[in-house]
Order: C-alpha cells, then sequence, then structure tokens
C-alpha cells in the first residue's frame, strides 16, 4: 500500500510539470533546462522520524519545464535508528531506516533571468524502513529475542521554499532552502538545506 | 526613493541649471548618461514605470543602449531618451552567491570556534 502511495505521489509530481510546460511561453525568458547540485542539511523538529533523518547530505536534479516551473528529484543520505516505542517495560521497538532517502519535488521559481531567485516547492520524501521489536525475559539469564519486519515505503509530504543565488558567472549558485515535513503523528519538522550547484 | 536617487536627481538638477535654459528634459539626460560613461553600470527608470538594470553600451541623440545586466546573456535594449524619468548610477558588489558563500561560511566558522572554546574550556 505504501508503494502504491509513494508511486501515486510521484505520478501526481511529473503531470504538472509537463502540462504548464504546454500552457506557458517557454520562449518568453532565456532559462537553463537543468541544474545539478548538494549540500547538507539539518533538521529541526522535537521527534525522531524513520523518513527524515536529523542531518545528512543530498544531491538534487532539477528539470526547468519553463523559466518559473521545475520539478526536483533528491537523493539524500539517511540510515537512522528510530525509538519508536511501544514505551511499555520489557519490550523495546526501533525502526531502521534505509541507506538513503528520496524526494520529489515540483516547484515554482519567482522572476526572470536574475542573480537572485526565490522559490516554493512541495512535494513527497520517501525512504525504506524496516521496525525491530525486541522482547526481553524478565528473568535470570535475561534473554532477549527480536523480530524483525519487512522494509515498507513510506512518504512525507514536504513544502517550503529557499532562495537559488548566483555568483557572478551566472551559473554556479548557492542554494538556500527550508522545508516543512510532517509526520504520521502529525509532528512537523523544519529542515534546513544549504548547498551549491551549477545550471546547465 | 533612496539616496541615490536623491543625489542623482539633484546632480541632474544642477546640470541642467548650469547649462542653457531651453535645454529640453531629453538633452540633460542624454548629457548625463554620456557624462556617467560606457561600461557604468546605471538603473534606467522609464516613463511607464519599469526599470531597466545594466551596462551602458552607447548614447545617442534619441537614444540609449544599455546591456541589462542579467545571469544569461541578452541582446542590447534601445531605450528612448524620451522615456527616460531617472538614471541611477549603481555600485558593482558581491554576487548574491558569494553573499551567500561568506554568510554561510561565517556562521560555521562562529558554531566551529564556539565548539572549539567549549571543548578547550572542558578540560
Amino acid at each position: 500500500m505504501s508503494s502504491f502511495r509513494a508511486l501515486f505521489v510521484l505520478a501526481v509530481l511529473a503531470v504538472p510539470g509537463g502540462v504548464l510546460a504546454q500552457s506557458l511561453d517557454p520562449g518568453a525568458q532565456p532559462y537553463r533546462k537543468w541544474d545539478v547540485g548538494g549540500g547538507m542539511g539539518i533538521r529541526f523538529g522535537e521527534t525522531e522520524d524513520a523518513v527524515v533523518p536529523a542531518g545528512g547530505w543530498n544531491t538534487e536534479v532539477s528539470r526547468y519545464w519553463t523559466a518559473h516551473v521545475m520539478t526536483s528529484f533528491s537523493l539524500m543520505t539517511a540510515g537512522q535508528t528510530s525509538y519508536t516505542g511501544p514505551y511499555v517495560v520489557n519490550i523495546s521497538q526501533h525502526t531502521n531506516t534505509g541507506p538513503a532517502a528520496y524526494s520529489a519535488t515540483a516547484g515554482y521559481q519567482f522572476f526572470d533571468n536574475v542573480f537572485m531567485h526565490p522559490y516554493v516547492v512541495a512535494g513527497a520524501r520517501f525512504a525504506s524502513h524496516s521496525t525491530t521489536t525486541t522482547t526481553y525475559s524478565a528473568r535470570s539469564p535475561f534473554n532477549s529475542s527480536s523480530v524483525t519486519s519487512p522494509s515498507v515505503l513510506e512518504a512525507r509530504p514536504v513544502v517550503g521554499g529557499g532562495f537559488k543565488s548566483y555568483f557572478a558567472n551566472g551559473r554556479a549558485f548557492m542554494r538556500s532552502e527550508l522545508l516543512m515535513a510532517i509526520n504520521p503523528h502529525g509532528s512537523p519538522h523544519a529542515v534546513l538545506t544549504i548547498g551549491a550547484g551549477v545550471d546547465f | 526613493m533612496n539616496i541615490r536617487s536623491i543625489v542623482a536627481s539633484a546632480l541632474i538638477f544642477l546640470f541642467a541649471a548650469s547649462t542653457s535654459n531651453a535645454q529640453s528634459g531629453q538633452g540633460y539626460w542624454q548629457s548625463y548618461a554620456e557624462r556617467v560613461g560606457p561600461k557604468s553600470l546605471v538603473v534606467v527608470h522609464l516613463e511607464n514605470g519599469r526599470r531597466v538594470e545594466g551596462h551602458i553600451v552607447q548614447v545617442s541623440e534619441q537614444t540609449l543602449s544599455v546591456l541589462p545586466k542579467t545571469r544569461i546573456p541578452v541582446p542590447v535594449r534601445q531605450l528612448a531618451i524620451a522615456d527616460i524619468q531617472l538614471i541611477e548610477i549603481e555600485r558593482e558588489g558581491w554576487s548574491p552567491g558569494a553573499k551567500v558563500l561568506v554568510s554561510v561560511g561565517s556562521v560555521f566558522g562562529l558554531f566551529a570556534g564556539i565548539a572549539i572554546a567549549m571543548l578547550a574550556g572542558s578540560r
């Protein structure tokens, strides 16, 4: 079911770029169609999250369908362990996230052909994780047994914005971005990302 | 209106006063652009409310040629002198990317300094 939801979100994200590319005049302003970059992200939030790590590296590629509309795909380091309860004696449960997380977003970039573009994005972030439940014996010799569930793909909606600040050559840029992600319990996380990249 | 606009306007007024009173508005913007000179970075405010930021390429009696300051090069724009409301002189500064890089570097440097100081203090 989670895989289906993930595919559905990806399909939805792929639609606006293609539709808007047809309805807007792409020749109105010059623009470069691709950019690639990387950086680091730091999460601010009260609780742990199996999909959004506390910190990590990321790399991103974006396709510009017009001077303003873009879709992006990111690959992020993950691999975190999150304790998820059930917070009762003798039983502990934690999730082990896979080594990488992914995200797909669609965005809108403001202004034309300038050296600093504010932008807004919305999309989803995905990561697969398994849950390990460990039960401890209350009697000596206090053995424990663990059961690990199969990996499941989980998604988090993300929304946010940032700035693409270009260097004098007009191709290389710094990206500063703040994204909000919400976990299934409704706890929001803010992810601050700083990175650099180049248009081509 | 910022200080540069005020200074530019004052200069224009003084320049206009010192020359022939019969000189038209067109004339003093042309003279001003010539005095500022080619390659200068200016912001040209037009009568229709639009503004063009770029480097002066050429000044003629009727038109001011400006190469817009854009990320991806675009052709030179010919602006009619008669349409000019104001010319502001801009100063070439750091690019936004350089400013962000320096800011981020400064913040990381500050945190690194604090961390080093805390580690040194804990020993």
